[in-house]
């Protein structure tokens, strides 16, 4: 908390936000789960997770094994899709609202941007610069780099986080959540809301340990 | 007004294109597109066609004058910091250039750097280093930085570390929008650079299939070429089926003839 007090953060919103897809194809893969918690601080104001009824879901057996896809949730408790990314981007577009989740910019973020086009809507990466990357921001921390002070520095400096490969770093969420402490439930992990959880968690002990950009300017 | 550029990839660039240079004058839905149909159908004033390979050249040049339409060509080349260095780091200093051909002189100094690129320099894939492109640097060439694997792109976004050598080489610097996260930020970088450098930029849509909905063919044939899986093709950055001769129509204000 000490940290977020220094960067004023303890009054910004954060949206953390996960979806479990189709697949990994960046093009046509679509969330059938999708999830998002609005903070204030680290105080939960509200949290949302919902299964999304797209026409012909196509979730792979490997897919589904690992996500723990069930078509009758879909049926049953899925939600009309345009109602809830409606929903959800009133949240991502709201400037004064930071978005983070893991690994969201080499993946989520185009996953969004698939839903849009199936509903009709132009690509709007607008939000981008608003976008803190926990995979990114991770690899920063066990790598003692320190993130640039300049808003505008800040994804560009993500993206070549995201595209550092060395051999044994290990930036996943469960990876930093062990290594933080954070007790995991193997068995939820895969799911939006829990890895959502997994997110928030693994993001307020790196603001512990990283001195991010001034908030103040976004 | 049209200010936007199209250029052309054939089947020339292994992997990177599912469009031709055969000599046709129709596009059928069942079967691949050629460049010189589509500059037919749609009375394109000229072709600008960007390949990896010198391979087709020839072709080009045959089918461009026999169906009198002009073309310009360039090569597509990976340019290190020192193509001695052969080791894993010198791959982070690599970057694309297009080197254009102005003349039929030309041919000549673009073999010299093909062939020293693939031979002496090769490593993993062609590539040579801006020490040699200086050396072999003629009147009757000319040099662009593409958009998307120039040194700009792969210095700020991909943790490279290119060290471009280009005072003596006057390049232009080719800008696109292809719907992807990061154009507006790329953009915004590279004509501030080349405005304090007096370099000129030039609105370009590159071109790798024809319609929108030849992504999905395109996709397959990427998957092969990098021995992937559809449903994961595993490359960065591949969420955009804007790179389609359509996409560029709809642009400039214009729609496909079917």
């Amino acid at each position: 908390m000490n940290n977020l007090l220094r960067h004023n953060l303890a009054n910004k919103n954060f949206v953390f936000f996960d979806f479990e897809t189709e697949s990994l194809s960046l093009f046509t893969a679509r969330g059938w789960d999708i999830g998002w918690s609005l903070y204030k601080g680290t105080k939960l104001i509200e949290e949302h997770q919902y299964f999304l009824k797209w026409s012909n879901l196509k979730v792979s057996d490997g897919a589904a094994k690992v996500t723990g896809f069930n078509q009758n949730n879909i049926d049953v408790y899925g939600k009309n899709p345009k109602e809830i990314c409606d929903l959800f981007d009133s949240f991502i577009y709201n400037k004064n609202n930071i978005i983070i989740g893991a690994n969201i910019i080499h993946y989520d973020i185009f996953i969004h941007n698939n839903h849009r086009r199936e509903l009709g809507y132009k690509t709007d990466y607008s939000y981008l610069d608003r976008i803190i990357d926990t995979n990114a921001i991770s690899k920063a921390y066990k790598l003692g780099i320190k993130p640039p002070v300049e808003k505008e520095d800040f994804i560009p400096f993500q993206y070549r986080m995201l595209n550092f490969k060395q051999k044994g770093l290990k930036t996943s969420n469960s990876t930093m959540a062990k290594e933080f402490g954070i007790e995991i439930d193997e068995t939820k992990i895969h799911g939006a809301a829990y890895d959502i959880f997994l997110t928030k968690e693994v993001f307020f002990k790196l603001v512990q340990c990283v001195e991010l950009i001034n908030y103040d300017k976004i | 007004m049209n200010n936007i550029t199209p250029i052309f990839s054939t089947h020339a660039s292994l992997g990177g294109s599912i469009l031709t240079s055969e000599d046709e004058n129709v596009i059928n839905d069942n079967s691949p597109v050629s460049v010189f149909a589509i500059a037919k159908k749609y009375n394109l004033p000229k072709i600008i066609i960007a390949d990896s390979s010198i391979s087709l050249y020839f072709q080009c040049y045959e089918n461009s004058l026999k169906h009198n339409i002009p073309y310009i060509w360039g090569l597509k080349l990976n340019i290190c910091n020192d193509a001695a260095d052969k080791s894993d780091n010198s791959i982070k200093t690599e970057s694309k250039v297009i080197i254009w051909l102005k003349n039929s002189f030309a041919y000549k100094d673009i073999i010299k750097i093909y062939t020293k690129s693939h031979t002496e320099d090769f490593y993993y894939r062609p590539r040579t280093d801006w020490k040699t492109l200086n050396n072999f640097w003629t009147e009757n060439l000319s040099l662009s930085i593409p958009f998307y694997g120039g040194f700009f792109h792969n210095n700020f976004f991909k943790c490279h570390c290119s060290l471009p050598e280009i005072e003596n080489l006057n390049p232009s610097f080719l800008i696109n929008k292809m719907n992807l996260p990061f154009d507006n930020i790329l953009e915004d970088k590279i004509r501030f650079y080349a405005k304090d450098n007096c370099y000129e930029i030039i609105n370009t849509h590159p071109i790798y299939y024809y319609k929108e909905s030849d992504f999905k063919a395109y996709t397959v044939f990427r998957c092969i070429h990098n021995r992937e899986k559809f449903e994961s093709p595993n490359i960065d950055n591949f969420s955009s089926n804007q790179f389609s001769f359509e996409s560029y129509l709809n642009r400039i204000g214009e729609k496909i003839i079917e």
